[in-house]
């Protein structure tokens, strides 16, 4: 899904105004979710996004999944000790409650769910029907 | 024939000043109205609000892409 959004975001360059909006689901994700947003502030959100999600499957198996984070925090050459500051003070953690109670609002209920204008996408999708769907909000039809 | 006590005038305590101005009553009821004003100012201005939920496009016309995930 992040690969076709990637490409959706290159190949729409300029008519696009894409918005990452956390809805977790479980407190695990929550946290992961807080990770990110504290790499973010270092100006490394993006990589670390791709990071965690890309590790998905290392990490959620983890009973204790913070020391994977930080080597993800650390391989992006952030500031351990600031980002790990962040992520235990939950700094962001009414931004991530604000996103997830906006998702609620807008009638989500899993994840990925994607709105492309006024289309909404549930679940992972290929790139090419979210360029249709993309092409087609762009022409207003 | 003995002289009868003779008794002392009562001293009536002074009157306190009257104040000018707004009675006690007043104030309380000011105090009350703005308290209520000050918590209405809060809800509208300063409290928790919610996110608003876009519009479909931007003001320069770009299509908004909102992705909703979960890293689970």
């Amino acid at each position: 899904m992040q690969a076709a959004l990637g490409r959706l975001r290159l190949e729409f360059a300029g008519k696009i105004h894409f918005e990452a909006r956390d809805f977790p689901l479980r407190d695990l994700t929550l946290r992961a979710a807080e990770a990110v947003r504290c790499a973010a502030d270092q100006g490394k959100g993006e990589e670390m996004r791709a990071q965690v999600f890309g590790g998905q499957a290392g990490w959620s198996a983890s009973p204790a999944p913070d020391p994977i984070w930080t080597g993800y925090a650390r391989g992006l050459g952030l500031n351990v000790e600031k980002w790990g500051g962040c992520v235990r003070a939950e700094f962001h953690r009414k931004a991530i409650e604000a996103d997830r109670d906006l998702g609620v609002r807008m009638g989500v209920n899993a994840t990925p769910t994607i709105f492309i204008g006024k289309r909404r996408v549930d679940g992972a999708a290929a790139f090419e029907r979210l360029a249709e769907m993309f092409r087609a909000e762009l022409q207003g039809n | 024939m003995a002289k009868r006590p003779q008794r002392r005038a009562r001293r009536q305590p002074p009157a306190p000043p009257k104040k000018g101005g707004i009675p006690r009553q007043g104030l309380a009821i000011a105090a009350v109205l703005a308290v209520i004003l000050l918590a209405g100012l809060w809800f509208m201005l300063g409290g928790e609000k919610p996110l608003p939920v876009p519009a479909p496009r931007t003001a320069d016309g770009k299509v908004v892409v909102i992705e909703f995930s979960d890293y689970g």
